[in-house]
């Protein structure tokens, strides 16, 4: 097996509306783009929305597939990638 | 109003001006046929045998008119019979709305009878999917489906209905669904100008003309453009029909089994327009090949399609047919004759070393190449094809010269095998005054075999042409070039196809002597009720060209 942390750390936010199945919905995505969660949290804010924080190690082009589908979710209000280069 | 949530279901369908839907009742959706039997002068129901049947006609129905498809199963296996069809719409950019009944809300995860978990399994090939557990919900969620499945790129929706909700009383308030932020693209001319700039410098100008140039009803824009700039024009698989096959600026068809010169010169343009495609990998072969000298502008209304597979200098947003109107302002008159002329002569080499050679009869055995070519010739390109997957689907896409826009339908994305008869079901329905040939390989047919019985049933003048070589011909060509001719499992052995469309009550013949096809072909097209020729065609056919998987577009194959 590879490491996933020979690739570059990003963290994904992510904010959403809070349904049944958005979580699999999100995290379909990810398996499907062969990106493994590392760590997540998720809290509910004040602005009724839920804001998943999601760190991955991985490809950038990887990445932006990947951010590029999260956009498509319709529960999904925005997606932002911070990469650890820019920190 | 009040009424239940069976009767709201079929409101909201009335509401969303739908005439036709595709179904096969059972259990969980009992409450929902009840209601649809009350309006059963108002909405068509077609039942089909099987539920892929429902989905892909009402993906034919979609494709042929550009409408919304409609499609309704029961819970458990009824709802899973729907899995191909969905995806197959989910990669063709189809708009289809797919109702499923459920198990009542109580009995949801308990394994009961019929039960499955539609929605989880459709997460990754719809665009929405929303499971229904009170009927109260019913018309905002409706609504929400018929709205999603053809905003921005089209695909298509599934809302899973439990029993229950279908059965509780509500209040029904019809309510167009409103997103909370529509996206909306502006461009400012600049990026036009940009856009066009490019063109009118280019020497070696190439557009590439996908799917969406026809979802967008943009065919006449793209006339116009390609007129104006003199630039030629190359086809995806679902582009075919958006521009005329006949007109000089045409090049033909890309892709692993296109043509010769589109294929090539991606590899010698200096700027490539992309404009609803989606740079498959059938039509780019290997991408570290692919046009790698070409400056290109890929223009879709899906901004996940950009950078996915190419790099693109320029993307934009949007809509073709706007896109394509505003580029019109921009662009100059040029005329390209040299660049054209390399296309020529890359043309008349597929010609005489392929198409020419497919073309001449022999005296002992048909080829698919000859069958579609002489279907194509009488019916002068305006009728609607609707191919199956394999070397049936390559003849029909490079020997039918369409004329027509929404004319030639099939399984592109996914390559469903099965997917021509129950669309080319849908599209007839939808297209009573046009002349609709389901074009089918002896594998494909016997996968839906089954919807002939609707044919019969809905009293469609659906025509026919079974090319039948008695073995999964696409199959084996990669098996005679690429695995040493083991033949591993391609070999059909196959019914009387005249007696089983006869045990359906679909009259038909068998054409195998090259010297009656042209009458099979003419009694085909002369019969006013269904017609099913079976043509018998050469075993060891193979499609040329062709770029071997792994290879780039400039290294494809006349032979």
């Amino acid at each position: 097996m590879t490491n996933v942390k020979d690739h570059d750390m990003h963290i994904i936010t992510i904010a959403t509306r809070n349904s049944l199945r958005v979580l699999q919905r999100i995290s379909g995505l990810f398996s499907r783009y062969s990106v493994n969660i590392d760590q997540m949290s998720i809290f509910s804010g004040q602005d009724g929305l839920s804001h998943f924080s999601i760190i991955v190690y991985s490809d950038d082009h990887s990445i932006l597939k990947l951010t590029n589908q999260l956009h498509k979710i319709i529960e999904v209000c925005d997606v932002r990638v911070l990469n650890n280069q820019k920190f | 109003m009040k009424m239940t949530g069976a009767q709201a279901i079929v409101e909201s369908l009335l509401r969303e001006n739908v005439e036709l839907v595709f179904g096969y009742p059972g259990g969980t959706i009992l409450p929902t046929y009840d209601a649809l039997y009350e309006k059963k002068d108002e909405i068509h129901h077609v039942l089909v045998r099987h539920e892929q049947g429902a989905v892909i006609a009402a993906e034919g129905y979609s494709k042929s008119t550009g409408k919304i498809g409609v499609c309704i199963a029961t819970s458990g296996p009824g709802a899973t019979n729907l899995v191909t069809g969905i995806a197959d719409a989910m990669l063709d950019s189809v708009p289809l709305v797919c109702i499923t009944g459920q198990v009542a809300s109580s009995l949801i995860g308990t394994d009961a009878f019929q039960e499955a978990d539609i929605i989880g399994i459709t997460i990754p090939i719809t665009k929405w999917n929303y499971q229904v557990t009170k009927a109260a919900d019913i018309p905002a969620v409706m609504a929400k489906a018929f709205y999603y499945a053809t905003h921005g790129r089209p695909g298509p929706v599934l809302v899973d209905i439990t029993k229950d909700a279908q059965m509780e009383m509500l209040d029904y308030e019809y309510l167009p669904h409103v997103p909370r932020v529509e996206p909306v693209h502006k461009h400012s001319d600049m990026k036009f100008i940009e856009i066009a700039d490019m063109l009118n410098n280019a020497k070696r100008p190439l557009i590439l003309a996908g799917n969406g140039v026809g979802i967008s009803n943009a065919e006449d824009e793209l006339l116009k453009l390609v007129e104006k700039a003199t630039i030629p024009v190359a086809c995806t698989l679902h582009g075919v029909h958006n521009f005329p096959s006949d007109h000089e600026l045409f090049v033909g068809l890309l892709g692993m089994h296109g043509n010769y010169a589109p294929n090539i010169m991606t590899n010698q343009a200096d700027v490539i327009l992309a404009i609803g495609m989606r740079f498959d990998d059938r039509v780019t072969g290997n991408l570290t090949k692919y046009a790698k000298q070409a400056k290109i502008i890929h223009i879709d209304i899906d901004h996940a399609e950009f950078n996915k597979n190419v790099k693109s200098l320029i993307t934009l947003q949007a809509d073709a047919k706007f896109a394509i109107t505003h580029l019109l302002r921009y662009v100059q008159p040029n005329k390209h004759l040299e660049w054209r002329e390399e296309f020529r002569k890359l043309h008349e080499e597929e010609y005489r070393q392929v198409i020419q050679p497919e073309l001449t009869m022999q005296a002992d055995i048909i080829r698919m190449s000859q069958a579609v070519n002489m279907l194509s010739e009488k019916t002068d390109g305006r009728a609607i094809i609707v191919s199956d997957v394999g070397q049936n689907q390559m003849a029909a896409m490079r020997y039918y010269r369409f004329k027509q826009a929404k004319s030639h339908i099939t399984s592109g994305g996914l390559g469903t095998m099965g997917f021509a008869l129950p669309a080319a079901i849908g599209a007839k329905l939808a297209n009573p005054n046009r002349e609709v040939i389901c074009i089918a390989g002896d594998g494909g047919i016997q996968m839906n075999i089954q919807e002939l019985a609707v044919i019969k049933q809905e009293k469609l003048p659906l025509k026919i042409l079974l090319l039948n070589n008695n073995y999964l011909g696409m199959v084996r060509q990669w098996q005679e070039m690429f695995y040493e001719e083991r033949y591993s499992f391609v070999d059909l052995v196959n019914p009387d196809f005249i007696a089983l469309a006869a045990a359906y009550g679909i009259k038909g013949s068998t054409v195998s002597n090259p010297a009656d096809l042209e009458a099979g072909i003419e009694a085909m097209l002369a019969s006013k009720e269904a017609y099913f020729l079976e043509v018998i065609v050469e075993k060891r056919e193979k499609v040329f060209p062709m770029i071997p998987a792994g290879s780039g577009v400039a290294e494809i194959r006349l032979s």
